[in-house]
């Protein structure tokens, strides 16, 4: 069966989408992963603005 | 300078999570509007409609690029870390929309060419481009020593990204089958401001995407910092 160009519309639309929100995701994973290790090593929470 | 010498200010969350919404927001309604009021080209018909995501992703990936060039220079000559760390986060954002930038090209040249690939200039050197920024992320994640892992980082860095104005001229230096810039003068008003707008929206989605990898990493080497210094009993 051909591929109607809407078909490769739809594709690149999607796929940006899959790509912006997966790393959406894992962006904030990853920033609640380094709050919490923080935390746990300093025991108070990252964003005060103090140099270590 | 040794490692135990560099320091990491811990970034403000601030406003940025409400930016970070407003910025897909905006992308979500410019894309829409891109997308219903565009009619079919000419020569491309519907597929036009891929420019609005082709097109801002190069311009944003180059806009990373640039902030990696600066971030890096600025390492080597200063020796923050943090400007180390957003050059990798700028990086790490820039290869991910690079790739993105890749895989829409194919979905494009696949019903216009007739081909997913072709090894002409523009498509090779982007490429090129996108595995030079995946060995850069490669090296960080090999090199343990921050102040080495900085500055090796940083060279591959600007290498990289003085990859760019070879990947932009490619299409006039080698011309072959990626078709030329177009400009707004080549253009209907219509199919350039849609373009434009979803250049800006992405524009601000990358912008919270780099702050916040580079918040991340900004508070985990933090965190490794006072761990350190917990170890050696000191207090900083």
């Amino acid at each position: 069966m051909q591929a109607s160009n809407w078909d490769f519309v739809i594709a690149a639309y999607v796929v940006t989408w899959v790509v912006i929100v997966g790393y959406l995701a894992y962006s904030q994973r990853a920033l609640n992963r380094a709050r919490a290790e923080y935390t746990r090593v300093t025991g108070h929470r990252p964003g005060e603005g103090e140099a270590v | 300078m040794t490692t135990d010498d560099l320091t990491v200010q811990v970034p403000r969350s601030g406003g940025w999570a409400a930016f970070g919404v407003l910025s897909i927001a905006a992308l979500i309604a410019t894309q829409v509007f891109s997308f219903v009021t565009s009619p079919p080209d000419v020569n491309m018909g519907q597929l036009e409609k891929i420019m609005y995501v082709h097109v801002p992703a190069a311009w944003v990936m180059f806009i990373c690029f640039a902030v990696v060039l600066v971030y890096s220079l600025r390492f080597l000559w200063k020796g923050r870390e943090e400007d180390d760390l957003l050059a990798a986060a700028a990086a790490e954002v820039g290869a991910i929309f690079n790739g993105l930038t890749l895989i829409l090209g194919m979905i494009w040249g696949k019903p216009a060419w007739g081909v997913w690939w072709v090894w002409e200039a523009r498509l090779t050197s982007t490429l090129v481009l996108f595995l030079v920024f995946v060995g850069y992320l490669a090296l960080r994640a090999f090199v343990e020593d921050p102040q080495r892992r900085g500055q090796w980082s940083a060279a591959v860095g600007i290498l990289g990204a003085l990859n760019v104005p070879i990947v932009w001229m490619s299409v006039t230096w080698w011309r072959t089958l990626h078709q030329m810039p177009s400009t707004m003068q080549d253009m209907a008003k219509i199919y350039w401001v849609g373009m434009f707008a979803n250049f800006v929206t992405m524009t601000l989605v990358v912008v919270y995407f780099i702050r916040r990898r580079y918040e991340a990493a900004a508070i985990v080497r933090a965190a490794e910092h006072a761990a350190q210094a917990a170890a050696l009993g000191g207090d900083e």
